[in-house]
């Protein structure tokens, strides 16, 4: 998603157990969990048009 | 000790011969974290197999991104970027286990410019995005 429009969209793999503290902050405890603007959550591998639903819901759009 | 060993790097120098245009990682250690050597090794390690990948280390940890706060950075962060335009693509951590073919997979993809498995719907409503977009995927190298 990002590669689409890398301007605006910026796409982290993050390794939880290196980063514990903000896998703890967003309450991360099982993986994949994909974290949109820090703060809504999709847990799993899931559809696209799921997790264009969340991201949509976070942006309010 | 090298992070890539003998027996997969045949595998590794294959997979990378897919790669077309020079990637370029952006390493930014942080000293507090023991993943900061072995990445910074495994990206050195990677450029050897093929020079395509280039390495910049910036010595420093990463500035964080939006949500991000600073001592969220606790752990390396490699940034990746073509012709000097960030990707918006980022690892946080070590790409251990499993995500090591993730990784490569990623730096291919970027090097050949592949086009995006996302629906052309998606992709427009992404390109038309003007707001800031930050996905965090966690996943626990296995």
């Amino acid at each position: 998603m990002a590669r689409v429009n890398p301007t605006h969209i910026v796409a982290d793999m993050v390794d939880a157990a290196t980063f514990p503290n903000l896998s703890d902050r967003y309450g991360v405890y099982s993986v994949p969990v994909t974290v949109v603007n820090g703060n809504s959550q999709q847990v799993g591998a899931v559809p696209e048009a799921q997790l264009a639903r969340v991201i949509k819901q976070e942006l309010g759009q | 000790m090298a992070i890539i060993s003998d027996n997969i790097r045949p595998d590794v120098e294959r997979f990378l011969s897919d790669m077309q245009e020079p990637v370029t990682a952006d390493f930014y250690p942080h000293s507090a974290s023991p993943a900061s050597e072995p990445m910074k090794q495994l990206l050195l390690e990677l450029k050897e197999i093929n020079p395509l990948i280039r390495v910049v280390d910036h010595g420093q940890a990463a500035t964080p991104i939006d949500p991000e706060r600073p001592e969220d950075i606790e752990g390396p962060v490699t940034s990746f970027s073509v012709n000097g335009q960030f990707t918006g693509v980022r690892y946080l951590g070590f790409p251990g286990g499993q995500e090591f073919t993730t990784f490569l997979e990623d730096i291919v993809d970027i090097s050949r410019n592949r086009s995006v498995e996302l629906s052309p719907a998606t992709q427009d409503w992404l390109k038309n995005l003007t707001e800031p977009l930050h996905l965090e995927v966690f996943v626990t190298p296995t």
